[in-house]
């Protein structure tokens, strides 16, 4: 997946990019090969969540506007680049879901759900995914983010951890007590 | 509301690409900046607050 390969980056390639990012607090102009590297995978993280294309063309810009302003602030303590830049991508995005009103999207493809399924039982009908599908929902906002991260866009625990401001193990527990809820919800229904 | 949606076409590499446009982000960056950097935003939010804590002043 090219957010994972973007997010493992070779100590050679890692230290390039802090020397961009440096230039580019100087100007930013300089920000032009980082918004190159990014674009896409910030577009599609916000194009999984909001269902007007147009709209995640458009928080993406915003996203790498609002990176550019607060540029000078970043300071590398270790958490890559790419994981702030998420960071601001999901502040913009629930500042648009708060502005518009709009629907908070899901994007799953099916093979994920069956995936998902087989944490719960290993034989699972095409009806048990249904339910799935109907309880995903149901979820708090922050354990929907979890699942959705680790299982739908097969993220790390670290980089799930940077992303909401936890630490790796915090992501796991967090995410198993969630993946725990999912499950009471699911079979419930 | 939360909606799902299963296997939701996603635009592939090029289309994302072609709609790259660093130069638009850059000219808007620098439209925010000078708002905030412009002397009159701050004189008249300043202006507008000092007017909000009078009238509560007067108020009490």
């Amino acid at each position: 997946m090219a957010i994972n390969a973007l997010y493992h980056q070779s100590p050679v390639r890692l230290e390039e990019e802090l020397r961009i990012i440096e230039k580019a607090k100087l100007n930013p102009a300089h920000f032009g090969p980082l918004y190159s590297r990014y674009h896409e995978s910030i577009f599609r993280y916000i194009f999984r969540r909001v269902e007007d294309v147009e709209a995640a063309y458009d928080i993406t810009s915003q996203v790498f506007v609002k990176a550019i302003g607060a540029l000078p602030k970043f300071e590398y303590r270790g958490v890559p680049f790419s994981s702030w830049l998420f960071r601001i991508a999901k502040s913009e995005l629930y500042q648009f879901f708060r502005d518009n009103k709009a629907n908070r999207m899901v994007s799953i493809d099916s093979v994920r759900i069956g995936q998902v399924m087989d944490e719960f039982m290993e034989d699972h009908s095409e009806e048990d995914r249904e339910r799935l599908l109907k309880v995903l929902p149901l979820l708090k906002e922050d354990q929907l983010q979890l699942i959705e991260m680790r299982f739908f866009e097969k993220r790390s625990f670290r980089e799930i951890g940077e992303i909401v401001g936890l630490t790796e193990n915090n992501a796991k527990v967090k995410t198993f007590r969630a993946l725990i809820k999912l499950k009471q919800l699911f079979n419930k229904k | 509301m939360i909606k799902i949606l299963v296997d939701r076409p996603e635009p592939d590499t090029l289309s994302i690409k072609k709609r790259q446009d660093f130069d638009k982000v850059l000219k808007s960056y620098e439209k925010q900046r000078r708002v905030f950097h412009n002397p009159w935003f701050f004189g008249v939010v300043g202006f507008s607050c000092l007017l909000i804590i009078f009238s509560i002043a007067l108020n009490n």
